[in-house]
């Protein structure tokens, strides 16, 4: 019991840690909370879901989802990020709440569908009690990958630091040099990506949807806002937690486990943001 | 009769005379009922934003008082009171939301309210009753009038009723932000550090603020569950939470009225008139049309909002006497002993370690030093010493408020020229007096957002002393200055002349010099007296 708990957790935060690198992502090279996530991550992984559902490979589908996803997220960069950040970054969060409002009923109009099933690894293994999901190691070896390579991009190349001085200053990081507005599109091109990714490896347990992506993605935004924003490893961090909170909430309350992670993530928020 | 005025008696008549083509069956009774529930919650979230609490949960809130509306109804409550009982815990709720999420910024606070509402769409997806789908049939509207209760209002009288409080409560918004805690509300919004330095409460602003939100916007929820004759989760999903949070956006460019409006609109057109006119989606009407809202609010995202025009630019009249008041309580001297003063807040790293130093009551101390010397943190930290009572700043005798002139900004944003005065001074006579002696008078009624950068450092001086400080910390006040200037120096010597002890930090030692009675530079983490002190005034 506790080890399939633990499995459960694990799996729930491979997901929410690839949402939270794709907020963290945006949120470096802007100082912009990327709201339109989930909606994004859904753009991307209905698309690819539709084209698998008419026999093209896996891989293709995932290709084009994450495409899709770095796509959109890159255009909402360029028509609501730009122009609104230079007033403040709230106007930009809350232009992307409207954004993602379009962006949802776009893909509602194009994918009439209510869910597009993505396929996955269906293969499990009963270990210990305990049922090993494929698609949940697959999630867990994916975002392993993702949080070391964002680590090292982060930590250790130019790109990172650039990223690191235009999130303290944007100003100082132009006057270096840095083409801030060309790492900002790029970033937020990047979390598309992530976004779209995380959906993917989620679509085992959430079947994507144009309107699914919204509770994923706050509750993402939650874990990252759980590490502070600092870095990769505290997003996961977070991730963790929140994953947590959601699988031993639903074994302990049923269905009113969902409701008890919203909340938690609201506690989160009140107890871990500061003006 | 100012155009929001006639926007709002345009809204009331357009209401109360509006046709009813669409609203002779329940469904789609149904489907405007929503949009007059969407006028609330668009009334409610302007209110909400002029505190820069982003509403992300009114939707959720208004939706929810139509379902407990609903509930008491059902439980043998009179409609009117119900809906009256709904809105004031839409109030309620949105007020713990506001005291939940008082130490958030307004980005937090915005995710805040979308998390809580997407708490209130697991929780009705879950919870018995609700889950099981839409609360119906509620009781229909009764009026008590006269004593005796009016017959039973139709699907039509009801439409009316309804139409014609959601306008009024919509005015109601309007005036409050306008006028009452509007002033309030809007310059705590503008800059909440620099209203607490006012003598405001940001926290119970914000609150205030939020709890009318709540209240209009379940109003409006709860009046149409009853014009419907069903209450039920659908206001919980992210579109609708959608709704008002774009009216609030499109409120900040033009005004309250007309996104409301805008709102309205949307919600009619999508709710009822497409629908009406065979569209069935997907998107569904209401989609379509609060996509076709975000898409405007996106559009006009970067534009700035449209200034009112003004007039001659600012002259202040020279050669009369400054109204400047006594320091409140009397004068006093300000000794500093040991104070630390860290880089960008107390907690930072130590720019000076142990500062030491004195300012007679009416003296005027030149604080000088390089960029970056670390004038503003000094000016920082005893400002925030001398808030809390610290033993390393005090005022001899007791008592006495401690004043500082920010470097950037002036006055409120959102708030006008008379508005700001007005705020600091609590007496409009007085803030009269100064706004016509900073030559202000001919921008008495545009937004300190739209005055020029010269014009706004001399109304914050005026702010700053209004508030009858014994000390006031200027913050290079002369900066940015070219006209304005020479009134300002004159204005600062007269407050030292009425026996406000001034410390004015600059790294211009020559525009110091012309006016300080002592100078100290900081240099190397220390601060070395320039000339000796001169005898107390």
């Amino acid at each position: 019991m506790v080890l399939q708990l633990t499995l459960d957790s694990l799996a729930a935060a491979a997901v929410y840690a690839t949402l939270g690198l794709a907020v963290y992502a945006a949120h470096a090279g802007s100082g912009v909370l990327h709201l339109a996530a989930g909606d994004v991550a859904m753009a991307g992984a209905v698309a690819g879901a539709a084209l698998a559902g008419r026999g093209a490979p896996v891989v293709a589908a995932v290709l084009l989802a994450l495409l899709l996803g770095a796509a959109a997220s890159a255009l909402l960069e360029r028509v609501v990020v730009a122009p609104a950040a230079a007033a403040s970054p709230l106007l930009a969060a809350a232009g992307l709440v409207a954004a993602g409002a379009v962006l949802r009923q776009g893909i509602a109009a194009l994918f009439p569908h209510s869910a597009y099933p993505f396929p996955s690894a269906s293969q499990v293994w009963r270990v210990g009690g305990g049922v090993v999901r494929a698609s949940d190691l697959v999630s867990l070896a994916v975002v392993g990958v993702v949080a070391a390579g964002a680590t090292v991009l982060v930590g250790r190349t130019s790109v990172g630091a650039a990223l690191r001085l235009t999130a303290a200053s944007p100003a100082a990081a132009e006057d270096v040099g840095v083409d801030t507005s060309r790492l900002r599109l790029a970033a937020f091109a990047a979390a598309g990506a992530l976004a779209a990714l995380g959906a993917v490896l989620a679509s085992a347990r959430v079947t994507p949807a144009p309107d699914a992506g919204v509770p994923l993605a706050l509750r993402a935004v939650a874990a990252a806002v759980l590490g502070g924003l600092a870095s990769p490893l505290s997003v996961c961090a977070g991730a963790l937690l929140v994953g947590g909170v959601e699988v031993l909430g639903a074994d302990a309350f049923g269905g009113a486990g969902e409701p008890l992670t919203d909340a938690a993530a609201a506690l989160v928020l009140v107890l871990r943001w500061r003006r | 009769m100012s155009g929001r005025r006639a926007a709002a008696l345009v809204l009331l008549l357009g209401c109360a005379a509006a046709p009813l083509p669409a609203v002779t069956g329940g469904p789609t009774l149904d489907q405007v009922s929503v949009a007059v529930a969407g006028a609330g919650a668009a009334a409610g979230a302007a209110l909400a934003f002029a505190v820069r609490r982003p509403p992300g949960f009114l939707a959720a809130v208004a939706a929810g008082a139509g379902y407990a509306s609903g509930l008491l109804a059902t439980h043998g409550w009179a409609v009117p009171w119900a809906v009256l009982a709904a809105a004031v815990a839409a109030g309620l709720a949105a007020a713990v939301l506001g005291v939940l999420g008082g130490r958030l910024d307004a980005t937090g606070f915005l995710v805040l309210g979308l998390v809580a509402t997407a708490a209130a769409a697991a929780t009705a997806r879950v919870a018995p009753g609700l889950s099981a789908g839409a609360l119906g049939p509620l009781p229909p509207l009764e009026l008590p009038l006269g004593g005796d209760r009016l017959a039973v209002l139709g699907p039509a009288g009801a439409y009316h009723a309804v139409l014609i409080v959601a306008a009024l409560s919509t005015a109601a918004a309007a005036l409050l932000l306008a006028r009452g805690p509007g002033p309030r509300w809007r310059a705590v919004g503008s800059d909440p550090e620099r209203a607490a330095a006012t003598g405001l409460r940001p926290l119970g602003a914000e609150v205030g603020a939020l709890a009318v939100a709540g209240g209009v916007a379940g109003l409006g929820g709860a009046l149409a569950a009853h014009v419907a004759g069903v209450a039920g989760p659908g206001g919980f999903s992210p579109d609708a939470a959608a709704l008002p949070l774009l009216a609030a956006l499109l409120s900040l460019r033009t005004g309250l009225v007309p996104a409301v409006l805008a709102a309205v609109a949307a919600g009619v057109l999508g709710g009822a008139v497409l629908p009406a006119a065979g569209w069935s989606g997907p998107p569904d009407g209401r989609a379509l049309c609060t996509g076709g809202l975000a898409l405007l609010v996106v559009a006009t995202l970067p534009l700035p909002r449209r200034t009112r025009a003004g007039g001659p630019p600012a002259a202040p009249a020279p050669g009369e006497p400054w109204p400047v008041r006594a320091p409140a309580g009397g004068r006093r001297a300000l000794a500093v002993r040991g104070l630390r003063v860290g880089a960008g807040g107390p907690g930072g790293p130590a720019l000076l370690t142990a500062l030491d130093f004195d300012v007679a009551a009416g003296e005027v101390l030149g604080l000088v030093g390089a960029n970056g010397a670390g004038k503003t943190s000094v000016l920082r930290a005893l400002e925030e010493a001398a808030r809390r009572g610290a033993p390393e700043v005090r005022l001899h005798p007791a008592g006495g408020r401690v004043a500082r002139l920010p470097q950037e900004g002036g006055g409120f944003a959102a708030c006008t020229v008379t508005e700001t005065l007005e705020l600091a001074a609590g007496d409009r006579e007085e803030a009269a007096a100064w706004r016509r002696r900073l030559g202000l008078d001919p921008w008495a009624d545009r937004r300190c957002a739209d005055l020029p950068a010269g014009a706004r450092r001399l109304l914050d001086l005026g702010r700053v002393l209004l508030l009858a400080p014994a000390v006031v910390l200027c913050d290079e006040p002369l900066a940015g200055l070219g006209a304005e200037r020479a009134a300002a120096v004159d204005c600062l010597r007269a407050a030292a002349a009425a026996g406000v002890a001034v410390i004015l930090a600059d790294h211009d030692q020559a525009a110091v010099a012309g006016f300080a009675t002592r100078r100290l530079r900081l240099e190397g983490g220390a601060a070395v007296p320039l000339d000796p002190r001169p005898a107390t005034p």
